[in-house]
């Protein structure tokens, strides 16, 4: 018993001590911290170089999207290589809306009482602008007028060039702006020029923008297909009405040539594209002086010399596109708005500058696109509306012709994996490094244009100022908030975060215990106490994915590194000392940490105070990040303090780089690195010097002198390996960087600490419309048109009838999802918005939660009136019931058939049955001597029986004859009233087309 | 051999002349360069880019300014641009201020991407420049060249004495294609052929720039071994440039070398020298060589002096930025002290090679007078 009891006991602690063990090894393999791969190399590839490169696996994918369009094509037609595509820049074609004369009438006048009093068509009056003060009106003109016998009006400006009156500007009227719109064959230049790559837009907004989804019924309406003869026509009138002659097929105005100065810049396909808007010009009647020029020479004449100079009347200009924005008014403060001073006149005070000539209720685009673009409203539905009609009115002004939104193209070798195709960054989101890599390979090769050029920078006051520097950098150190890659919506990175609002007119109250840097005072103060205590918003962003985590070098992350560097950029934003020396940095993060009210550090919890709202939380947390400075340990962020301000031997930014002549710091370079590594080891960065920076009000200092010694040694380690100083937290660790030699290599950062694995958001799967079953819609009446919409997340299915010829949109909404699908739902008080008898387009647009671009279907639909529709109805049913009855009368005879059938053959057998037992029994009573004559008698009888066989079958065969001709003669009759319906049908179709081609004949002629 | 007093004179003509010409050549370009608005056309288009994208970033959502305060941020923002750039003098201030600075390159570049070409970063002073640009192109233009002399010194002249053989044949033939086809093209079929498909040599000649550094460097710190190790990388990424540029001059010089002799093989001294009977050594060595060594020798000296200025496009092909490279930039940039420097360093090299030719001419043959 006692050896079994310690058997027992035994085999248990064996099993206690396995099973742990066990556990071990039957557990998953826990998932490998870091990126996909072990190393990146990096290096330079000039562009002729690309196309043989990747073919020959030197590369395994370029990141600078801007290949030639044919050296895409080429390398897309190449089996073991893939183009990635994104949008990433706009093209479009301003023009000069400039005045040639302005005068000054006598009183407060509108533009057709100026017209008036001048004695021209109102079309010449470009702008009005009442000056109350003098109680006159300043009147800009398209067209000079003699003012000769034209008392009380003075001439405040004539355009002269070269010593000649410019007589016409004809882009200075909006009506002809506008049909330029028709004038552009986007169409053949996307095919012929851009070989594909690049998405037509006829405004700022397009799909290829996110926002674009809240304003598709708008654009719906401009969609502006080549149609020159409109454009020639239409602009024929306005020209004819403005005074101007065609003479010799081209414009005169007042005797003179009307001459247009094209400015077309030569790098790109603006140049083909610049040539054939000219050549429109030239086909319109305009007399066309193309300068094809190159970036400097063109920027010069275009932004560097007054509109009313005439310099130049139409400019190729090319744009860069930023990461994809959910909610996005940048376009149209851009591109619409005097906000940022891209209008032509270019807010130079000095020069003249465009004024809006459109308003909707009183305010015109740029007022709207304040309202969006500054947050000047009070929810998401007046951001929207502001939005909509400030695009509304930038379109109808049409200062830029747009064209398209050109794509970049990243070619990838094919057996690269774990890319996330960013709908607006392509290959170039900081995802793609993350998940990047080559089945049965540690390591990935990048090519890039540069991988260093002078003004390649990595220090983090105004450094990273090109894609060289930001590209490489995204890979070693990791963001608070990032764009999701499809939706462009603000998410969380390495943090998650919390937002607490009161809305765009209320306050919160700031808690006593939040902090703030005092810049005058040079220390930490309680916000409080410096009159900080009410903000916004507040955003509390969970920060235990840094701290605690490592550095590269091996160091964790504190609150010192968090708060130590906020106080250091602070210093610099506010500090008058600082600023004088970094007057560019103070000026432009002045600006940003002006909103930030307070911070405030609980257990591993930011919270951030800020005096910002959007209708949308994210945004704000994202706004928040202004006060999460996390790429740089403290000690690093205090170096560039100490080079920047205190030695003075570098400068942070560009402009003091080349004010002073001083190199502009960048931490990855040698010579700077070791100075900064210089500075450390002979103590002139102090401990002492900085400690303020990292103590709280409540005295507490987050590091001590131990730690910032430790980390010194650390950071001279790390440069005598690496040769830089730059030390991160991200899933890479730049380990070699090489000016002369144009690469860097980047290691993977595998520490424990670190949160992540590889990251791969794959590529976006956008809704797919399979169909929409749209019947005959009734006009006056209701129906249903189906969608079946297909993709990942909720769906959004939004839709727009218009008018094909005029592009009015008669009426837009949104689908309801069905158990037959998306149903858009069209109800009686829409229909009746609709002529009968006409063909409309049904634009559908959808997308998903998951991939914000949206995707589009265009079907036609055909409108009849409602009693049409219940005609056919009527004689549809009419037929129904018909074909009804016809298969009741069917059954019903041939069940009658079957029993008559049943009951003779019945009959027939019982009398062959009596007859053969009465057979039987006669010849059992007869003898043999009778037999042949009962044989005889036998075959008479049986003669006799086939006889009645033959009788009754006859009269079965002639009432089945009856029965058919009967059935047939049923059938006749049911076909003639079928016939008789179709041909009702027939009638009605017959009808309807006649109708049709009336109304389109009518249509036509009044066109 | 002594030089008389008028050789002498002679000769100090020469070198007054030259440098009169020198002088010439700088206030030109100045001239060029200031007068016709080249570099503040460029200079304004750079002050433009950096004014707007300071506007916007101070227009950004959330911004505290009102448009009277940015306008002002922005109106001080440029005129210090414009101080930067030297926008703020007339042109005349600007450029002609350079010459004398220009005589002992006491200039600085300008723009950033003439430094970046080159693998740096400003502030840059324009000897700087051209001081690490300079060994590059004579790595590899020079001593293409100088190879190249190597061997059609010698051959051509023994080919036209050959005329009419396999070889002067072979020579015509390979001459005329190698200047039927430029040295850039030439250098894209080497790199891609050797560098891609066959992957003998680099794709990439880019780190070379950095292999230079480190043999310098390491010849400066006396650390042979480090030496030793960035020469072989030195070579390793320059052989196929050096070979590929000897290869497309060589058949140019072989001819001139060839057309320069077989003018004299054929004079009437020669044959009555053979028709004395004396050897062909002697008659090729006294009654050829001699007389068509001024000839080579001007063709040689100038050759080399004219390479400094590099090729634009094979150092672009072979991302190999030397003078060439520098030059193309230095002018598409504006930048005008760059491009005075550039200009004063390749004349003053061209004159200096002038005037020592004009030396020896005057040493090797009294009779030549101004």
């Amino acid at each position: 018993m006692g050896r079994l009891l310690k058997t027992l006991t035994a085999l248990i602690l064996v099993l206690l001590l396995a099973l742990p063990m066990a556990a071990a090894l039957s557990a998953p393999v826990e998932a490998q911290k870091g990126p996909a791969v072990d190393r990146v190399e990096w290096f330079r590839v000039p562009i002729p170089d690309v196309e043989p490169a990747i073919k020959a696996g030197t590369i395994d994918l370029y990141i600078f999207g801007r290949i030639p369009g044919d050296m895409a094509a080429r390398l897309a037609a190449t089996p073991e290589i893939k183009i990635v595509t994104a949008p990433s820049g706009l093209t479009d074609i301003v023009l000069n809306p400039a005045p040639v004369q302005i005068v000054k009438l006598p009183g407060i006048l509108s533009k057709e009482a100026a017209a008036l009093a001048l004695g021209v068509n109102p079309i010449l009056v470009r702008y009005v602008k009442p000056l109350p003060a003098e109680k006159k009106t300043e009147v800009e003109l398209c067209g000079i007028v003699d003012l000769t016998n034209k008392t009380g009006v003075e001439e405040v400006f004539k355009a002269i060039k070269d010593d000649r009156v410019i007589g016409f500007n004809p882009f200075c009227i909006r009506e002809l702006r506008f049909e330029l719109n028709y004038a552009f064959d986007r169409e053949t230049i996307l095919k012929e020029i851009y070989r594909g790559f690049a998405t037509i837009k006829y405004t700022f907004y397009g799909p290829d923008d996110p926002t674009y989804t809240e304003l598709a019924d708008l654009m719906a309406k401009y969609v502006f297909t080549y149609d020159f003869e409109r454009a020639r026509r239409r602009i024929a009138d306005i020209m004819t009405s403005a005074g101007a002659d065609l003479i010799g097929g081209k414009w005169h105005y007042r005797g003179q040539r009307i001459d247009i100065i094209g400015i077309i810049r030569v790098e790109d396909e603006r140049l083909l594209l610049g040539r054939a808007f000219a050549l429109e010009l030239v086909k319109l009647g305009f007399n066309v002086i193309p300068s094809e020029l190159a970036f400097g020479p063109a920027i010069d004449i275009v932004y560097g010399t007054n509109p009313i100079d005439f310099k130049w009347h139409f400019y190729t200009e090319g744009w860069g596109k930023g990461v994809l924005d959910r909610w996005d008014p940048g376009n149209l403060a851009q591109f619409g708005a005097d906000i940022i001073g891209y209008l032509p006149g270019w807010a130079e005070p000095e020069y003249w500058n465009y004024k809006h000539e459109l308003t909707i209720d009183g305010k015109n685009a740029s007022d709207y696109a304040r309202e969006a673009y500054y947050m000047l409203v009070k929810s998401k539905e007046e951001w929207l509306d502001a939005l909509r009609k400030g695009t509304e009115l930038a379109i109808l002004e049409s200062v830029r012709i747009w064209g398209f939104a050109t794509h970049d193209k990243w070619p990838v070798r094919a057996e690269v994996k774990g890319l996330t195709i960013d709908l607006g960054a392509g290959l170039r989101s900081p995802y793609n490094c993350r998940g990047w890599y080559v089945e049965g390979r540690k390591d990935i090769k990048i090519g890039h244009l540069w991988v260093w050029t002078a003004t390649t920078v990595w220090n983090t006051y105004r450094g990273f100022r090109d894609v060289y520097s930001v590209d490489p950098a995204r890979c070693t150190y990791d963001f608070v908030v990032w764009r999701h890659p499809f939706t462009g919506m603000p998410i969380g990175f390495r943090v998650t975060f919390a937002v607490e609002t009161a809305g765009p007119d209320g306050k919160l109250k700031v808690p006593d215990d939040a902090i703030w840097w005092d810049a005058e005072r040079g220390t930490w103060v309680y916000a409080k106490d410096i009159g900080r205590t009410e903000a916004t918003s507040k955003v509390v962003f969970d920060m235990s994915r840094f701290l605690g985590a490592k550095w590269h070098s091996g160091q964790t992350i504190t609150w010192a590194d968090l708060l130590g560097s906020l106080a250091l950029y602070l210093d610099a934003a506010y500090n008058t000392e600082k600023a004088k020396i970094e007057r560019e940095y103070a000026t432009v993060y002045k600006e940003n940490f002006d909103t930030v009210v307070a911070v405030r550090p609980v257990g591993n919890n930011l919270e951030v105070y800020v005096n910002f709202w959007h209708f949308e939380p994210a945004y704000i947390a994202d706004w928040a990040t202004w006060a999460t400075t996390t790429s740089l340990p403290f000690e690093l962020v205090a170096a560039q303090d100490y080079v920047g301000y205190v030695s003075k031997e570098r400068a942070l930014s560009l402009t003091r780089a080349r004010a002073e002549r001083l190199p502009w710091l960048s931490l990855v370079i040698k010579a700077d690195a070791e100075l900064i590594v210089k500075h450390f080891t002979e103590g002139r960065i102090k401990y002492d010097d900085y400690k303020k920076f990292i103590t709280t009000p409540d005295g507490k200092t987050l590091m001590t002198a131990d730690e910032w010694a430790s980390r010194v040694r650390v950071l001279s380690d790390w440069f005598t390996k690496t040769g830089t100083v730059w030390i991160s937290n991200g899933p890479y660790m730049l380990t070699y960087y090489s000016s002369e030699e144009q690469k860097l290599i980047l290691e993977a950062f595998r520490d424990p600490t670190y949160p992540f694995g590889p990251i791969a958001y794959g590529e976006a799967t956008p809704v797919s419309i399979a169909a929409v079953k749209a019947p005959l819609i009734p006009v006056g009446g209701s129906t249903e048109i189906i969608v079946d919409a297909r993709g990942v997340g909720d769906i959004f299915i939004k839709y727009l009838i218009r008018d094909p010829a005029t592009k009015a949109v008669v009426a837009s909404g949104s689908a309801e999802k069905a158990p037959v699908g998306f149903v858009i739902k069209l109800p009686v008080d829409v229909t009746t918005l609709l002529l009968p008898y006409t063909v409309y387009e049904l634009l559908v647009i959808a997308y998903s939660s998951e991939v914000i671009l949206p995707t589009e279907i265009i079907i036609r639909i055909q409108t009849v009136p409602a009693e049409l529709i219940e005609q056919i109805a009527g004689v549809g049913k009419s037929v129904e019931e018909l074909e009804e009855r016809l298969r009741a009368i069917n059954e019903d005879l041939l069940k009658r058939i079957a029993e008559v059938r049943g009951g003779l053959s019945e009959e027939l057998a019982k009398s062959v049955t009596i007859l053969t037992e009465t057979f039987t029994k006669a010849l059992e009573g007869l003898g043999e001597a009778t037999a042949s004559s009962i044989k005889a008698l036998g075959a008479e009888m049986g003669k006799s029986l086939g006889d009645l066989k033959t009788s009754t079958e006859d009269r079965i065969s002639s009432v089945e004859r009856k029965l058919s001709t009967d059935i047939q003669t049923v059938g006749g009759t049911a076909e003639a009233a079928q016939s008789t319906a179709r041909w009702a049908l027939i009638v009605s179709i017959v009808n309807l087309i006649i109708l049709l081609a009336i109304a389109g004949m009518l249509f036509m002629r009044r066109s | 051999m002594p030089l008389d007093r008028r050789s002498l004179r002679v000769i100090a003509f020469r070198g007054l002349t030259l440098t009169i010409i020198l002088f010439i050549i700088l206030v030109l370009t100045a001239v060029i360069m200031g007068a016709t608005g080249y570099d503040t056309v460029i200079l304004n288009a750079v002050i433009h880019e950096q004014v707007r994208a300071f506007r916007e970033e101070l227009s950004k959502p959330g911004s505290p300014y009102t448009p009277e305060e940015r306008e002002k941020m922005v109106r001080e923002y440029r005129e210090q641009l414009l101080s930067v750039y030297g926008l703020d003098k007339p042109w005349y201030l600007r450029t002609m201020s350079l010459i004398p600075k220009v005589l002992v390159l006491d200039l600085h570049v300008t723009h950033d991407e003439v430094a970046g070409v080159l693998g740096l970063r400003r502030p840059l002073g324009a000897g700087d420049a051209i001081a690490v640009a300079l060994p590059r192109t004579i790595l590899m233009i020079t001593l293409a060249y100088v190879l190249s002399a190597i061997i059609a010194v010698p051959l051509g002249p023994y080919i036209a004495y050959k005329r009419g053989s396999v070889l002067d044949k072979s020579v015509i033939t390979y001459a005329a294609i190698t200047n039927a086809f430029p040295v850039w093209w030439i250098a894209m079929l080497s790199v891609f052929l050797f560098g891609f498909y066959l992957g003998i040599a680099p794709s990439s000649y880019r780190p070379i720039v950095a292999h230079i550094s480190r043999f310098s460097d390491s010849l400066l710190s006396l650390n042979f071994s480090g030496a030793l190790t960035a020469l072989r990388d030195v070579l390793y990424f320059s052989y196929i440039p050096i070979l590929v540029v000897t290869f497309a001059v060589l058949g140019g010089w072989l001819y001139s070398a060839r057309a320069v002799a077989i003018r004299v093989v054929s004079e009437d001294y020669v044959m009555a020298a053979r028709a004395k009977g004396l050897s062909e050594g002697t008659v090729v060595r006294k009654y050829i060589i001699r007389v068509i060594a001024g000839p080579i020798l001007t063709f040689v000296i100038l050759g080399l002096a004219g390479s400094i200025g590099g090729f634009i496009i094979t150092e672009t092909v072979f991302d190999w930025p030397g003078m060439g490279l520098l030059y193309y930039v230095s002018i598409s940039a504006g930048d005008s002290p760059m491009v005075l420097a550039l200009v004063y360093v390749t004349t003053l090299v061209y004159l200096v090679a002038r005037f020592i030719l004009e030396v020896l001419y005057v040493i090797l043959d009294p009779r030549v007078k101004l």
